[in-house]
């Protein structure tokens, strides 16, 4: 308060000088005088009141170069103020932001004038090297954190390679970009910058080629997910089963939700036509569903379901649109009969059978829709003897005999109380008995 | 009584105790297994399953080889698959197109151990085209390699996932030694390493090669079997060419067993009480060839006339109007072959496309000529009419057949007549196609028929009755290579289609064939070979 008291009271005092003198001086004397008290204010860290004494100059030009300067800097070292706040405040990106927006110190229009007399240049310095170290230092661990998102691509599901090669992009970016921001305050940030772009333009490449196998094995995926079977086949109501049927449908048409979604957004990753047919494929999966629901609700007296319930002909080759597992089921009985059911998809005029294997020699027969557990008084096993191999039950021309291709699997009794059994399609092959 | 007296009668009751164990112990011997006679209308040439051309060669080779697989009959009277050199065949549950077989420890007739290397061997030779074996285009079809997996294993793979009850089938082809006198065999067996086998061969079956003269073949029981010792010392293939000749050979127990046999040999056999007889309906079939190339029967409506003239069951009665054991074709195949072969595909057999129409085929002959063409003396032959070929050998059988096809014939206005020709003239005139028509039998086919095309093909030497069509070869070539059920299906209705219009047959009818046998026992006839149990037969005087 002393110092506003006593630095009026010059400033008083050398406004009536000035007004004294001002009687007996020429102009240009005038605004000498006026430029060297500002400056004399300036530099002793008044800028406000030096701009006020500058105003006071009577030559327009000069009495505006010599304020705009005084806003200038007084705007400059609110600048460096904002970044010292933002330093403190909002983290070394806004304050690195709040340098950039300081800009260069103004220069001074007289060498009377001492520069930079609040120290403001020095401030932002202080601000943007701590800011700049503070980035080098988080864009060394986005890249570190990439870097380790990148040896997750090598192993695992190919949806969990295909996330962390994306995840892996996204901290190379990042990591290139704070490396920039901390700019040359940082001295490992140049090289830091362009490693990182490096590292990742090659993690993008990665990605695509992850993405494109990814789409490739989609059909293969879907497979598996079309495969999954319950956890507890036991109690396995129709309500469950319905539900259990529901969430697969619903997780094939998310999945090719997604995969539309890929294709769209790297339309140039795979071919268009090879993508509309493992599309085709996974919607031709997907379209069983409706036919499954049709059986589980018109079937009855049917048993238990193996799973996968609805199987075409067993296909191991990757890609293979016709690719399908062996329905499985397991179980256990001494006495009497298990029942079991499930639907052959076999199209209409091609000669396929439908073996059912068993881990023991105990008994087997297999009949057409309507005929199983209860309903068996007309049954008629279509197992055909004669084929019989091992503990291989096979039921020839499935297709054709199988209404609907729903077939009742009747496991007799064996010698050990659990069994095991699966049921495949195979093609049908001639066969020469001579 | 004196001591020269005492001595004498001492001498002459230890002699006549000698002879009388003597009598005794030969009696023994002659009870004991001795060798089965089997008669046959002709010898094998080559017993080497790889190179075999003919029913007999195939049948014979079932006394000598084993597969993998072999086809047995079983209790029900059934040909059904099991294992043979292989001690287990496991399928590959990953992919179900590789199966892993562990051979048996067997040896070979020459004592050498049966190792994988032969299987390998032996799937080399049977693909080798030199070879030209009737399994080569199927085991391409459905076998993409066969390799060792050490001493005793073998890897099979399929070209795609097979069911075991069908690949089980494909493993029934034979084995043959990869080593013979001490050398390797090379793959191509038609030079003399191969005829050498041939003529001699080495084998692991229940029998092993002893000797061949011009009239038999003689095959000694071999203990080490895999199929278990033989009941019977050995077996002997004997030629004995007429059909009477080998009926008199089994009646005065010269032979043990008569293989080939014609329709009407039963009753002449059920006079003798203690002939036993087994009868199978046989891959073969009776046909009427026409020969294409001779102007009067080059036209399809000429060969048409001929089909539709016929009624099959009034050719031989008390044979073909029968209820059962005979079976007609209205094509290429027997008319059951489909419902029989796939019963689960087929409820009725092929559609009969040229059905008796005797006003149509008497129609059809006028305007083709042929009516007028039989009214005229034939250039070749001195009767009228259209001259009906026949082996002699067939006997009465050939002369009521021929009989019964110029009658039926005869109905439509086309003058034919029978003419019997000794067997060598017959096989002449059929070979050099100077034959107007010609009753044939075909035999030794599969369950499928699959050896049929040589009749039909253009350029086959079988091809007897000259015809020619590009679109049929095209067909049949498709048929030959099928090995899916649907292809094999579509290709063989649309050759019974093809062939339904050229008309170089008149399809006739399948018979039952007998299987006539004294004193024997374990005999059980389950298809076409009547080897398949044949380990197992022994002299009912030897149990």
């Amino acid at each position: 308060m002393a110092k506003y008291v006593s630095a009026t009271c010059i400033a008083i005092a050398i406004s009536l000088a000035i007004s004294s003198c001002a009687v007996f001086r020429s102009p240009a004397q005038r605004a000498q005088a006026l430029i060297e008290e500002g400056s004399r204010l300036f530099s002793a860290g008044y800028v406000a009141e030096a701009e006020r004494t500058w105003a006071g100059i009577p030559d327009s030009e000069k009495r505006e170069e010599y304020t705009a300067y005084a806003q200038a800097y007084s705007a400059y070292d609110a600048a460096v103020s904002r970044a010292e706040k933002a330093l403190s405040s909002a983290g070394p990106e806004a304050a690195m932001a709040a340098v950039s927006g300081a800009g260069a110190i103004p220069a001074a229009p007289t060498a009377v004038v001492a520069p930079d007399p609040l120290g403001a240049a020095a401030r932002l310095d202080r601000v943007a090297t701590t800011a700049g170290a503070a980035l080098a230092s988080r864009a060394a661990s986005a890249e570190s954190s990439a870097d380790g998102s990148l040896i997750k691509t090598r192993t695992g599901a190919i949806a969990d390679r295909v996330a962390a090669a994306s995840k892996a992009v996204d901290g190379y970016i990042e990591a290139a970009r704070l490396y920039r921001s901390a700019g040359d305050r940082a001295p490992e940030a140049g090289a830091g910058a362009s490693r990182s772009s490096s590292k990742a333009a090659k993690a993008e490449e990665l990605h695509k080629a992850l993405l494109k196998e990814s789409l490739v094995s989609f059909s293969d995926r879907m497979g598996e997910v079309f495969a999954r079977s319950p956890a507890d086949t036991k109690k396995l109501d129709d309500k469950a089963l319905l539900a259990f049927n529901a969430e697969t449908d619903s997780l094939i048409r998310h999945a090719l939700a997604e995969f539309d979604q890929v294709v769209a957004a790297y339309p140039d990753l795979i071919d268009p036509t090879k993508a509309e047919k493992l599309r085709l494929s996974a919607s031709s999966l997907s379209a069983r569903f409706a036919r499954i629901e049709g059986a589980i609700k018109a079937t009855k007296n049917r048993g238990r379901p193996v799973m996968p319930l609805l199987i075409g002909i067993f296909n191991p080759q990757p890609g293979d649109s016709q690719r399908s597992r062996p329905g499985s089921f397991t179980g256990s009985s001494v006495s009497g009969s298990d029942w079991w059911w499930g639907i052959v998809d076999i199209p209409k005029g091609l000669a396929q059978d439908l073996v059912i294997t068993m881990s023991d020699n105990r008994p087997v027969r297999v009949y057409a829709a309507g005929q199983g557990s209860s309903a068996g008084k007309t049954a008629s096993d279509l197992v055909n003897p004669l084929f019989k191999v091992g503990n291989s039950w096979p039921v020839l021309n499935a297709g054709e005999r199988l209404e609907n291709g729903i077939f009742h699997i009747e496991v007799g009794p064996g010698l050990s109380s659990s069994y095991s059994g699966e049921a495949v399609v195979y093609k049908s092959f001639v066969v020469r008995t001579r | 009584m004196s001591d020269t007296r005492r001595r004498s009668s001492l001498i002459a009751c230890v002699a006549v105790l000698a002879i009388a164990a003597f009598l005794v112990l030969s009696s023994c011997a002659t009870k004991g297994p001795r060798r089965i006679v089997v008669a046959v209308q002709e010898l094998p040439l080559r017993l080497d399953p790889v190179r075999v051309s003919r029913p007999i060669e195939e049948n014979a080779c079932e006394l000598l080889f084993d597969g993998m697989v072999n086809v047995v009959a079983n209790d029900s009277g059934s040909a059904t698959p099991a294992l043979g050199l292989a001690e287990s065949i496991v399928q590959d549950q990953f992919d179900r197109s590789l199966y892993r077989i562990t051979l048996r420890k067997a040896a070979w007739h020459d004592g050498r151990q049966l190792c994988s290397g032969d299987v390998v061997s032996s799937f080399a030779a049977y693909v080798d085209p030199a070879n030209a074996s009737t399994r080569r285009e199927y085991l391409l079809g459905l076998v993409s390699s066969v390799e060792a997996d050490g001493e005793r294993g073998v890897l099979v793979r399929f070209r795609e996932p097979i069911a075991e009850f069908r690949a089980w089938y494909v493993l029934t082809f034979k084995i043959v030694p990869r080593e013979y006198r001490g050398t390797i065999m090379p793959a191509d067996r038609s030079g003399k390493e191969g005829e050498a086998f041939a003529v001699s061969p080495v084998g692991t079956g229940p029998f092993r090669f002893a000797s061949r003269r011009n009239s038999e073949i003689v095959l000694d029981s071999y203990p080490s079997a895999v199929r278990g010792a033989p009941a019977s010392r050995g077996i002997v293939l004997r030629r004995i060419v007429g059909s009477k000749e080998r009926i008199a050979a089994l009646l005065s127990g010269k032979v043990d067993l008569i293989a080939d046999t014609g329709p009407l040999d039963r009753p002449l056999l059920e006079r003798a009480g203690d002939v036993m007889v087994q009868s199978y309906m046989p891959q073969a079939f009776y046909s009427l060839a026409i020969n294409v190339r001779r102007s009067e029967l080059s036209s399809p409506e000429a060969r048409e006339a001929l089909v539709r003239a016929v009624d099959r069951a009034a050719l031989v009665p008390g044979l073909t109007d029968r209820s059962s054991g005979v079976e007609f074709c209205c094509g290429p195949f027997p008319d059951g072959l489909l419902t029989r072969v796939l019963p689960e595909y087929f409820r009725q057999g092929f559609p009969n496309r040229l059905p008796r129409a005797q006003a149509l085929a008497a129609h059809l002959a006028e305007t083709s000529g042929l009516a007028a063409y039989g009214r005229r003396s034939s250039d070749s032959f001195s009767e009228a009419g259209l001259a009906i070929a026949y082996p002699k050998s067939w006997g009465e059988f050939g002369a009521r057949l021929s009989l019964g096809l110029t009658a039926e014939l005869g109905e439509a206005h086309i003058v034919a007549h029978p003419s019997p020709l000794p067997d060598a003239d017959y096989a002449a005139a059929i070979g050099s196609r100077s034959f107007e028509l010609a009753l044939v039998y075909h035999e030794g086919y599969d369950n499928l028929y699959s050896g049929i095309s040589s009749l039909y093909r253009s350029s086959s030497p079988e091809n007897e009755t000259g015809i020619s069509d590009a679109q049929l070869d095209k067909l049949l070539a498709s048929r030959d290579g099928a090995v899916e059920v649907t292809d094999w299906i579509r290709d063989t209705l649309a050759v019974h289609d093809r062939v339904s219009v050229l008309a170089p047959y008149v399809p006739l009818f399948c018979v039952e064939k007998d299987i006539f046998y004294r004193g024997l026992s374990g005999v059980l006839i389950a298809s076409d070979n009547p080897f398949l149990t044949s380990e197992k037969w022994v002299q009912a005087a030897a149990e």
